[in-house]
C-alpha cells in the first residue's frame, strides 16, 4: 500500500511532464556508493554493522513540473531482510505562481533542533542501528500532500498523510541494535493505523524568514510514531508479550532562531495532546498532555570550529503511577567539529546526554576527503548508561569504518 | 574645429583635475560603484591547488540582486557529488556593524539552517585561499584607503592603493590593491599578515565588457607563504536578468536550482 501513492505519483508527474509543449528538460542525477563496517569494541568483539549501497537519486524537471526519484540498493551481510532495492523518495512537484503543490513518497523535516524532535514529527525515523547511522539516513520519507504557498519572507505549508509510517524498531534478535529481550520475551508488532480518513495526518506550518530572526508556528493532528508497548506477563509461561500502539495526538508549537553575533539561538515548544505514555508491566497506556521544549545555541568561534549546544525537556502534565516514564525529563546534544588541512578532514563528535538517567551515547569521527569524490571516515560511538534509552546499548561501543564515493 | 579643440583641452584639464584630486577612498569607492547591473547570475568554477600541484574542485552558481546599497546572494554548489545541491542564502548589509543574514540549505537533511552572519567572515571559504570576506561586498569605511602612487601593470596604468583595516581583529595588516585607470576594475591585490609580511597575492585577468558591463573573467589567489593557490573562473555571466526579489528567500533556497 505504501507505494500505490509513489506510483500514483509516478504517472500523473510523467503525463505532466510529457504534456508540457516548450521548454528543457532538466535532467539532475546524483548519488553516492559506501561501504560502512563496525566492530564491537568488547567481547564478543562481533560485526556490529556491515553494509555496502548505491543511493541514486534522479530529478527531472520542465517549466513548473518535477519528478525526484531517490532509492538504495543495499548489500546487508547481518541482516538479510536490509538487503534489497529500496524506494526512499518519489514525489511530483508542480508550481503555480506562488503556491507549490508536492505530491508523493518524500521526507518531510520541520523545526530548527538538531537531532533531536520536538516539533519534527511527520517523519519518522529508522531505529534499526538505533543512532549509530547518519542522521540523514535516519529519517523514514511519508507519503504526503504538501501545499506551500511563499510570497517574499513568508511561507505556509499544509499536508496530508493518508497512510502513515511508524519508527521502524529492530526486533530481529541477529541485529546487534536488537531491541533488548530475554530469550522468553517477544515482540508483536503489528498495530500501525489502517489507510482509513480518519487515521489521516494532517497539519500546517507558517514560517517567516526575517532579518534578525526565524519563526514558525506550527499544529498537526498525528499519531505518537514511536510506539507505546502494552507488556502483558503470562506467568504460566514466564515471559512478556509486548504489542505495540499508535494512538491519536495533536501538536502545536513553535520554533525560534535568533543570530546574535557569533552565536546562533534556537529554540523550539510544542504542547502534545493525549500523547500515549509507554505502561509498566500488566498496566494500561493512559494518554497525558505533555509539554516539550528545547533551547540550543551554534557557536561560530571561527578558526573553523563549530560548537552546538542543546538541551531539551519534556513534563507530563497529570503524572501518575503506572507509568514507565518520569514526570520531568531531559535530552542534551553537544557537537564541536573542526575542519583541519584546507576542509580535507573534519573532525566531528556529537554526544546525546540523557540526563534524566545518567545514560550517554557518542559518536566521534574523522572525515578525510581522498579526493572530491571519495571520503574516507574512521570513528568510534561510545555507549556509557546504567538506565534509561541507552541502557539497552551499553555494551555496543563499536569502532567504525566507512567510505564513501559521491556523484 | 578650434570649438573641438577647445572641448578637448577642457576634457583633459577635468580629467587630469579629476586624478590629481582623487584620494584613496575616492579610488576605491569608484570601483565599488562600478555598475554591474540590478541582478547577476555566473557559474565559477574554483580549483584549490596544492603546492606539489594536487588539485581539488568546486563549482558553484549564483545569482544576486541589489536592494539599495545591500546585495541579496543565491548560491548552489553543483559540484562536487557530496555537497551538490548544498545552497547559501546570504542578505549582505552594507551598514557598518550590522550582521548579514545567512542561511544554509543542507539537502541531505532536507533542512535549511540559520547560521551566524558575522562570524565566518575571516574564515577561509571551503577550504580555498578567499575568505568570506574576500567573497562578500566589503563596506569601504571598513578600512582607511590611501593612493601610493600611480604605475602601469601588465600594460595598464593602475591607481596603487593602500587599504588598512580599522579593526584591528582582521587577519591582514594592510592590502595593496592595483586599480586600472580607464575601467577602476581592480587588476591585483597584495594582502600582508600581522607581522606585515607578504601573505597572499592576488591576480585578476581576461577582464572585458558583457552587456557593457566591465566583467572580472579569472582570479588566481595564492598564498604565498604556503604556496597553495585557488583559482576561480566565471563563465555565462549575466546582468540585468529578469530575476523576481521573491527569489532571493529560503523557500526558494529549499526548492533548488
Amino acid at each position: 500500500m505504501k507505494y500505490i501513492f509513489s506510483i500514483l505519483s509516478l504517472l500523473i508527474s510523467a503525463s505532466a511532464l510529457y504534456a508540457q509543449n516548450g521548454g528543457n528538460l532538466k535532467v539532475r542525477i546524483k548519488g553516492f556508493a559506501d561501504s560502512y563496517h563496525a566492530v564491537r569494541v568488547e567481547k564478543p568483539n562481533d560485526w556490529m554493522s556491515s553494509r555496502t549501497r548505491l543511493r541514486g537519486e534522479l530529478s527531472l524537471a520542465k517549466n513548473n513540473s518535477e519528478l525526484f526519484v531517490s532509492a538504495n540498493a543495499v548489500y546487508n551481510s547481518i541482516i538479510d531482510d536490509y538487503s534489497g532495492f529500496k524506494l526512499r523518495e518519489l514525489f511530483v512537484s508542480q508550481t503555480f505562481g506562488s503556491f507549490e503543490l508536492r505530491a508523493g513518497r518524500q521526507i518531510i523535516t520541520w523545526g530548527v533542533a538538531d537531532a533531536l524532535r520536538i516539533t519534527d514529527l511527520v517523519s519518522p525515523m529508522d531505529y534499526s542501528e538505533f543512532l549509530a547511522q547518519d542522521y540523514d539516513d535516519i529519517r523514514i520519507p511519508e507519503n504526503a500532500l504538501r501545499l506551500k504557498f511563499t510570497k517574499n519572507s513568508f511561507a505556509a505549508e499544509a499536508l496530508a498523510v493518508p497512510l502513515i509510517e511508524t519508527f521502524e524498531l529492530p526486533t530481529d534478535k541477529k541485529n546487534p541494535w536488537a531491541v533488548s529481550l530475554s530469550d522468553n520475551d517477544s515482540i508483536v508488532m503489528g498495530s500501525k493505523p489502517d489507510f482509513k480518513i480518519e487515521n489521516m495526518e494532517f497539519g500546517g506550518r507558517l514560517s517567516w524568514f526575517l532579518s534578525g530572526v526565524d519563526f514558525s508556528l506550527y499544529a498537526l493532528r498525528t499519531f505518537n510514531k514511536m510506539p507505546v508497548f502494552s507488556l502483558n506477563y503470562l506467568p504460566e509461561k514466564q515471559m512478556i508479550l509486548y504489542y505495540d500502539n499508535y494512538h491519536r495526538m495533536t501538536m502545536t508549537g513553535m520554533d525560534v532562531s535568533v543570530p546574535l553575533g557569533k552565536f546562533v539561538f534556537r529554540g523550539e515548544f510544542a504542547e502534545y495532546y493525549n500523547e500515549a505514555q509507554q505502561p509498566d508491566v500488566n498496566q494500561s497506556i493512559v494518554s497525558k498532555n505533555t509539554a516539550n521544549a528545547l533551547l540550543g545555541v551554534d557557536i561560530y568561534p571561527g578558526g573553523d570550529w563549530n560548537i552546538s549546544l542543546q538541551y531539551a525537556h519534556k513534563y507530563i502534565c497529570n503524572y501518575c503511577k503506572g507509568l514507565n516514564s518520569y514526570c520531568n525529563s531531559g535530552t542534551a546534544t553537544v557537537r564541536i567539529s573542526k575542519d583541519l588541512f584546507r576542509s580535507t578532514l573534519n573532525v566531528n563528535t556529537f554526544a546525546y546526554i540523557d540526563v534524566a538517567n545518567g545514560g550517554v551515547y557518542d559518536r566521534t569521527t574523522f572525515d578525510y576527503a581522498v579526493n572530491d569524490m571519495l571520503h574516507v571516515a574512521l570513528g568510534f560511538d561510545y555507549f556509557n548508561a546504567d538506565k534509561g534509552m541507552f541502557r539497552m546499548y551499553d555494551k555496543n561501543s563499536e569502532i567504525f569504518i566507512k567510505a564513501k564515493y559521491s556523484f | 574645429m578650434r570649438k573641438i579643440m577647445l572641448f578637448a583641452a577642457a576634457l583633459l584639464a577635468a580629467y587630469s583635475a579629476e586624478a590629481q584630486t582623487l584620494t584613496g577612498r575616492d579610488i576605491v569607492k569608484k570601483v565599488k560603484d562600478n555598475p554591474d547591473g540590478e541582478t547577476r547570475y555566473a557559474k565559477m568554477d574554483l580549483v584549490l591547488e596544492k603546492a606539489n600541484g594536487s588539485k581539488r574542485e568546486r563549482k558553484v552558481e549564483s545569482w544576486a540582486m541589489d536592494i539599495g546599497e545591500d546585495t541579496k546572494t543565491m548560491m548552489f554548489f553543483t559540484y562536487p557529488g557530496d555537497v551538490k545541491g548544498t545552497g547559501f542564502l546570504t542578505w549582505n548589509y552594507d551598514e557598518i556593524g550590522r550582521d548579514d543574514d545567512k542561511w544554509l540549505y543542507m539537502p541531505a537533511l532536507k533542512k535549511t539552517r540559520r547560521i551566524s552572519g558575522s562570524s565566518s567572515k575571516t574564515d577561509y571559504f571551503m577550504g580555498t585561499d578567499f575568505t568570506y570576506d574576500d567573497m562578500g561586498d566589503r563596506n569601504i569605511d571598513e578600512d582607511t584607503h590611501e593612493l601610493l602612487r600611480e604605475e602601469t601593470l601588465d600594460g595598464q596604468e593602475c591607481y596603487v592603493v593602500e587599504s588598512v583595516p580599522k579593526d584591528k581583529r582582521e587577519i591582514y595588516s594592510k592590502r595593496i590593491s592595483w586599480i586600472r585607470k580607464d575601467c577602476f576594475m581592480g587588476m591585483k591585490v597584495e594582502y600582508y599578515d600581522k607581522l606585515g609580511k607578504l601573505h597572499r597575492v592576488l591576480n585578476i585577468s581576461d577582464i572585458k565588457q558583457v552587456q557593457g558591463f566591465w566583467t572580472r573573467g579569472r582570479m588566481v589567489m595564492e598564498n604565498v607563504q604556503t604556496h597553495h593557490k585557488t583559482i576561480i573562473s566565471f563563465s555565462d555571466t549575466q546582468y540585468n536578468l529578469n530575476i523576481d526579489g521573491d527569489m532571493f528567500n529560503v523557500a526558494k533556497l529549499e526548492k533548488g536550482m
